[in-house]
């Protein structure tokens, strides 16, 4: 084989010289290598059977067989059985060793199981038991949630109850306010009731102490006293007190109109009542509404019916201090009657016209007559001298003749269709105004003169100019016109048989007053207003006397069966309680409520 | 025009046919001193009035609305006078419409605090305010009672302050107690009358001999013995 190799190596043709050599060898040295291989063979047989039988003893894998180097095909049979036995020993010996190993990594392995068995049981039963407390869980959180919503359901009922007991609280709230307003309305007019009231209660026990007065017998001596005595009892007079200031308790103005005691005051005391010193001088002007009457009693009886002039009866008039009545008709005389308790006493009688008398006037301190007359004059008579002057100038009759209220000046109105204006202390014309229609009656006022006409219309002057500055129509002829002290209301009478009450300050109507039956007898029927402004009074023609009341408009009360003929003139004391009236059949009668 | 007597004259005339046929309506002939009961709310102005128109004390009272009326009819001198005691509202909101009515031909004024609350006292000035708004004349007679003096432990106002307070005002003032017993309340009342009755002043710059001086009178005549 050395050589063979050696051979190789020395070229091409050297290879096929290598090759012969090999082959040659080959053949040679194969002859007494055969049986050796044939044993080999043999050999390699039997171990292969050994082999598959330890193989089947042992069951373990095969890799440790892996060591069995098939012996080198150069070792003897029986060595190599021996070798190999002993490999099989020593690899047996391996086996055991390693089987041994096993065993005892099996064990661990085992126990590592057993561990981990364990440990998973354990983990199991954990899960087990979190399992459960989940489960737990869930139950309560479900049995939560319930429990949640039965108490939102609640919450929401609640709520509710709570809004509708709100609506129902605000609904309450709002009842209640009603409730309080109407409380304290009813309870204002409980007060106000209470008041008037006491105020009723107060008024009675005045008249009935004034009652009480009237009985007492008074003296000159006694009535001072007694005016003191029975001013200083009582506060201030309940009647007057809507008209004034509500006056302190020591004022003592007694204002009354009972007519017995103020009579009596009036005679003892000797003094117009309420207005000071009769005897004014001359040259003091008098001041605007000297008398306030304050309680006017509505006539309901006749006191006196008497024939006062010889023929019909056209004007009376009652003096300031409510003690006299003038009275004056076509027998061309002035009659000045006393009045006592009701009773007419001739007093005095008044001359010198020349023509039936139509109207008849006082100055506020009683002691001047103007009258005007058919003679076309207005005459003047003082009655404490006897000086008389006559106010001549006017063409035709003259119906009606008016002081002015500043010094010494009168106003007459006449049928020959002017106003004239008079300075008293010259007894001249002063003025002059035209009017178109003639006039019935004129009023005097502080700045404005009204005049009533027979072309139905009513004209106001302005004092300084002749101008007219407003008109009011009406439905017939003007009768007469009347104007209250206070110089707010104009009374007019017209032969519509309506009297119209005008207010002089919103300058319209505020009442027109009818009634049935009552008809304006002539073309200067009177209509008067009482002194306190209350009543309107007018005699009819058929000898009815109509009272109205002036804040409602209805009839008060109609008074007849005094008079046979038509009813001229009416006038009205200022003390309020009596009540003259004229007619046509030359009577007076005297009416009052007492 | 007598607004009064004219509005209605059918009543008018009916009264003076009473007078001259001299019978008797049925109206009462016993003068009427109409006093009106003015304070804060809740110092005890209803306790006082029922107090003194009842001799009881109401153990029960609720906020009076607008105006309650209590009367009480004494014999002063032999005369019968009727007391008419107005027991108003204390709370603005009852007695906003009323106070024209209160003050409308009051014959005297009681202004009423709780001397237990000096809130009440404090706003005196301003009740004697609205008086002096209301009434025309000057000389309606007026009185400051404290209430509640029977509880001792609870004042705040002291008596000297209120006595002060009362001189600055030239009103008598009396401390009494409505719940007591005692008889302060209806000689309080029964005074007021007196002095009505006869006009005599209540407080006198220079007292006569034989007259009662109200000023420092209630403290020595009517010690407040709760």
């Amino acid at each position: 084989m050395q050589e063979g190799r050696r051979a190789r190596g020395t070229g091409a043709g050297w290879k096929r010289h290598i090759i012969r050599q090999l082959k040659h060898r080959d053949r040679t040295q194969n002859a007494r290598f055969h049986d050796v291989i044939h044993s080999y063979n043999k050999l390699l047989e039997k171990s292969t059977l050994l082999k598959q039988l330890t193989e089947t003893i042992q069951t373990e894998p095969g890799s440790r067989f892996h060591d069995e180097a098939p012996g080198p095909p150069g070792v003897p049979e029986t060595d190599g059985q021996q070798k190999e036995m002993e490999e099989l020993d020593t690899y047996n010996g391996k086996l055991a060793f390693e089987a041994c190993e096993m065993r005892a990594r099996i064990q661990a392995q085992e126990d590592v199981m057993r561990i981990q068995n364990t440990r998973m049981a354990d983990l199991s039963h954990t899960l087990e038991s979190q399992i459960n407390q989940k489960n737990q869980l869930l139950d309560d959180l479900a049995w939560i949630v319930a429990t949640n919503a039965d108490l939102k359901e609640d919450y929401d009922h609640v709520h509710r109850q709570k809004q509708g007991l709100e609506a129902e609280y605000q609904s309450k709230v709002v009842a209640l306010l009603a409730i309080t307003d109407d409380i304290m309305k009813r309870k204002a007019a409980d007060a106000e009731n209470q008041n008037e009231l006491n105020d009723r209660r107060k008024e009675e026990l005045w008249r009935r102490h004034c009652k009480k007065a009237l009985r007492k017998c008074v003296s000159s001596d006694a009535g001072l006293e007694h005016t003191q005595t029975a001013g200083g009892t009582e506060t201030s007079g309940s009647a007057e007190g809507e008209a004034t200031v509500k006056k302190t308790r020591s004022q003592s103005m007694i204002s009354l109109g009972t007519s017995r005691f103020m009579g009596t005051i009036r005679n003892v005391l000797g003094f117009s009542f309420r207005k000071g010193k009769v005897d004014l001088p001359r040259e003091e002007p008098w001041h605007c509404s000297p008398n306030v009457c304050v309680l006017c009693c509505v006539p309901t009886k006749a006191l006196c019916n008497k024939e006062v002039h010889e023929s019909e009866v056209h004007a009376v008039q009652f003096s300031p201090n409510s003690r006299t009545v003038a009275t004056g008709g076509a027998d061309r005389v002035i009659k000045i009657w006393n009045v006592n308790h009701g009773m007419l006493q001739v007093c005095r009688t008044l001359e010198g016209s020349g023509g039936g008398i139509t109207s008849i006037e006082f100055d506020p301190s009683g002691l001047q007559i103007l009258a005007s007359s058919f003679d076309g004059a207005a005459h003047l008579w003082k009655l404490d001298g006897k000086a008389y002057e006559s106010l001549t100038g006017h063409t035709g009759k003259v119906t009606a003749a008016k002081f002015k209220m500043s010094l010494y000046r009168a106003v007459t109105c006449s049928l020959d269709r002017t106003i004239r204006e008079w300075d008293l202390q010259k007894a001249a014309c002063i003025r002059r105004i035209s009017v178109s229609s003639y006039c019935s009656d004129v009023v005097c006022s502080d700045y404005y003169m009204i005049s009533g006409h027979h072309d139905k219309k009513i004209r106001f002057w302005d004092s300084r100019s002749e101008s007219c500055f407003r008109e009011v129509t009406l439905e017939e002829k003007i009768t007469s016109l009347f104007m209250d002290q206070e110089q707010g209301q104009l009374l007019s009478c017209s032969r519509d048989d309506a009297l119209s009450l005008f207010d002089l300050r919103s300058s319209n109507v505020r009442q027109v007053f009818r009634a049935d039956g009552f008809k304006c007898g002539c073309d200067w029927t009177k209509a008067i207003l009482s002194p306190d402004g209350s009543y309107t009074l007018a005699g009819s023609a058929d000898g009815t006397i109509f009272i109205w009341n002036t804040r409602t408009g209805l009839l008060e009360r109609s008074l007849n069966g005094q008079h046979r003929a038509s009813v001229n003139a009416v006038t009205w004391s200022m003390s309020g309680d009596y009540v003259v009236s004229v007619d046509r059949g030359k009577m007076a009668v005297v009416w009052s409520d007492y | 025009m007598s607004a009064g007597s004219g509005g209605d004259g059918g009543l008018e005339s009916s009264l003076e046919a009473s007078i001259s046929s001299s019978c008797s309506f049925g109206v009462s002939r016993a003068r009427i001193f109409k006093i009106i009961v003015i304070g804060d709310s809740n110092v005890g102005k209803t306790c006082l009035t029922y107090r003194f128109c009842t001799c009881c004390f109401p153990e029960r009272t609720e906020a009076t609305i607008g105006v309650d009326f209590r009367e009480r009819t004494v014999d002063i001198d032999g005369e019968r006078i009727k007391i008419q005691l107005w027991d108003t509202a204390g709370q603005e909101r009852f007695r906003k419409s009323m106070v024209q009515h209160y003050y409308r031909n009051v014959h005297a004024v009681v202004f009423v605090y709780d001397i237990t609350n000096m809130a009440s006292f404090q706003s005196l000035p301003a009740w004697i305010e609205e008086c002096k708004q209301h009434l025309i004349s000057n000389d309606v007679p007026r009185i400051l009672v404290g209430n509640k003096c029977d509880l001792r432990g609870s004042i705040q106002v002291p008596t000297d302050m209120a006595q002060k307070f009362a001189d600055s005002h030239s009103m008598p003032m009396f401390e009494t107690s409505a719940k007591n017993t005692n008889d302060h309340v209806e000689a309080i009342f029964m005074t007021l009358a007196h002095k009505l009755k006869s006009h005599k002043p209540l407080i006198l710059s220079q007292p006569p001999d034989n007259m009662v001086e109200l000023n420092s009178g209630p403290k020595t005549l009517f010690p407040c013995g709760c």
